[in-house]
């Protein structure tokens, strides 16, 4: 209907546009990049330490690998609580959330978060909030990949 | 220590990764979206057969990432496959992703349930 | 029939100004950190301010600034005969359940971070129209129960981004009065349109709503016939570093410049070194920063005439998730001394 019009608005929208992304700050590329490579890598780091030490014990890699898993998360969820997580991951950005660390801290602050709104439906339900999806999308393309090698084998 | 030095190296270089999407499609990709694209890619690449390589040169590098989960779940999937077919597609992969996932879970609700969130 | 109140497109004329005759601001510890310290009345110790959960912590927030700001006119809650208030929080809680305390009768507003100039320029109508001798306005607006509401629970570990701004905590309290006392009167009032350029960043709010502020301002000075240095200082709410900075372009685009008589209460609030990025947010913003600074300075006679102009963004998670953009509103009030 009114075409005009609805182009003036497009082109006013553009044109701000073009205005904002002048204005806006950009993002810190460079020191963001750093202290996710160094937080990033420090991380994986403790996890081969971890690994080594669990094989030293004689534990199969694949067993090592679990256990090594296990204890990340318990220090991810340990340090979320203490309220440390998020001031590392206020710096360390993607250096603290890629690893499994960070699908931890995620699982526990919205947990912690909704405490208040009991522990059924507050803590119960909100704690898949981030892994919910994370699973969801995890579960179906390794079970895809299953199914494919169903069929061509 | 190389095997120290090559997780560095790795896990950080994938944490690099994930800065540069985070940065350069600001507002559109979220830690959330990171987790899942992850998750995802790391299952993808390595029902490619991509994904081991990565694991057999930096070890933890490529583990504690989460597309290291991911690949514990197609490995896990591929593996249940040849035992028992069909269903080991279906099983497999939350069989070999069990512990951390239990993991997460338990330690999430007892933390939630020792702490509280101080802002 | 000719209005005689209401003058140009959206700005209203009071025929006897309310005076603002008492007012009051609590803010939190990181607000007591920056520039304005001795200003506020009170600055709370901790965020939960003796309350178990972020949401009670705010409604206590603004209930004790109302008691406050009642009280330096050795007022009682119940001398009150409106409240009209309003918050951040889904179903505006914060407000009603202050109310609930307070026994005032209520009106809740809801305008995202413009309610401050919203929640004045009803309560000065409720009196200009005769119905009321003595109305409180109030906002409050809190870090933690925004964020969680609004962002990511309060421990995970997310990057903000350069251009998000830090949601204030904070309440102010007005009273105000029909008759003739000393101090600020409110003059005018234009009432903003919503203007949306199509921005969708939740976390620069201040891009989406200064367009808005720029409508309301230009309508105002319009309406009233005023230059813009009619005015002391031109304060928006909380459009931020990046905000401001896109308003001083519109400004240019308009043929409005207010400079160097314009100023932002996001950027004012904190010290460049208190790491909010592009400055204050919230209700509480602009609330705080009228109850603290801008009317000690009025009073002082440091500023004559003031404009208040409240920016809001308002848009919820739900709306930012089926892919709406930002719809950007600002109110303008005017503050005169005798």
């Amino acid at each position: 209907m009114n075409t005009s019009a609805d182009q003036i608005k497009k082109i006013e929208a553009q044109e701000y546009e073009d205005l904002v992304s002048q204005t806006k700050p950009k993002p810190t590329l460079l020191k963001n990049c750093i202290w996710a490579f160094v937080i990033g890598g420090l991380i994986c780091t403790l996890g081969q330490v971890i690994l080594n030490y669990f094989i030293g014990q004689g534990l199969t890699k694949l067993d090592a690998g679990s256990a090594t898993s296990v204890v990340l998360i318990f220090l991810a969820a340990l340090f979320t609580g203490l309220g440390w997580y998020d001031v590392l991951g206020k710096h360390a950005g993607a250096g603290s959330i890629v690893p499994i660390t960070g699908f931890a801290n995620a699982i526990v602050a919205s947990a912690m978060e909704f405490k208040r709104e009991g522990y059924v439906f507050g803590v119960g339900a909100r704690i898949f909030t981030v892994a919910g999806p994370t699973l969801v999308f995890g579960f179906a393309v390794s079970i895809l990949i299953g199914l494919i090698k169903v069929v061509f084998s | 220590m190389s095997s120290l030095i090559s997780a560095f190296l790795v896990g950080g270089a994938l944490c690099l990764i994930g800065q540069l999407i985070m940065d350069l499609t600001k507002p559109a990709v979220t830690p959330g979206h990171i987790l899942v694209g992850y998750i995802s890619i790391g299952a993808l690449l390595s029902g490619l057969g991509l994904y081991q390589p990565l694991v057999d040169l930096a070890g933890a590098g490529a583990t504690v990432p989460l597309s290291g989960f991911g690949h514990t779940l197609t490995q896990g999937t591929l593996k249940a496959v040849e035992e028992s077919g069909l269903l080991g597609a279906i099983s497999g992969g939350v069989e070999a992703a069990a512990a951390g996932i239990t993991a997460a879970i338990l330690f999430g609700y007892v933390a939630a349930v020792l702490f509280d969130p101080k802002g | 029939m000719v209005n005689q109140k209401k003058q140009g497109l959206q700005t209203i004329i009071f025929e006897e100004p309310p005076v603002l005759t008492a007012w009051a601001t609590i803010v939190g510890p990181k607000e007591g950190e920056g520039p304005w310290r001795s200003d506020f009345d009170w600055i709370m110790e901790d965020y939960e301010f003796g309350e178990s959960s972020w949401e009670k912590a705010e409604s206590k927030l603004l209930r004790e600034t109302v008691k406050l700001a009642v009280s330096k006119k050795n007022y009682q809650p119940e001398d009150i005969e409106l409240l009209v208030s309003g918050d951040l929080l889904n179903q505006i809680t914060s407000s009603s359940f202050a109310a609930r305390e307070l026994q005032i009768p209520f009106l809740g507003m809801y305008g995202a971070c413009s309610t401050m100039a919203e929640a004045l320029l009803t309560a000065a109508m409720a009196i200009d129209g005769g119905y009321f001798e003595r109305v409180v306005a109030a906002v409050s607006s809190h870090h933690y129960s925004a964020e969680r509401q609004f962002r990511f629970p309060t421990e995970q570990g997310v990057q903000r981004s350069m251009s998000s701004q830090w949601t204030v905590t904070g309440a102010g309290a007005v009273v105000l009065e029909k008759g003739i006392y000393g101090g600020p009167r409110l003059t005018c009032a234009t009432i903003g349109k919503i203007i949306d350029l199509g921005q969708k960043d939740a976390n620069d709010l201040g891009s989406a709503m200064a367009p808005a502020a720029a409508d309301t301002i230009k309508t105002h000075l319009s309406d009233t016939n005023r230059p813009s240095d009619y005015y002391d200082l031109i304060v928006t709410g909380d459009l931020g570093k990046v905000g401001s900075a896109l308003l001083k372009q519109l400004f240019i685009k308009n043929g409005v410049v207010p400079e160097p008589n314009y100023s932002d209460c996001g950027v004012l609030m904190f010290n460049d070194n208190q790491d909010v990025h592009a400055g204050g947010s919230g209700c509480g913003c602009s609330a705080s920063m009228l109850c603290g600074p801008l009317l000690k300075k009025m009073v002082q006679g440091k500023i004559e005439r003031l404009l208040l102009v409240a920016t809001g963004a308002l848009m919820s998670p739900t709306t930012s998730f089926q892919g709406e953009s930002i719809p950007g509103i600002a109110h303008a009030v005017a503050l005169e001394n005798p």
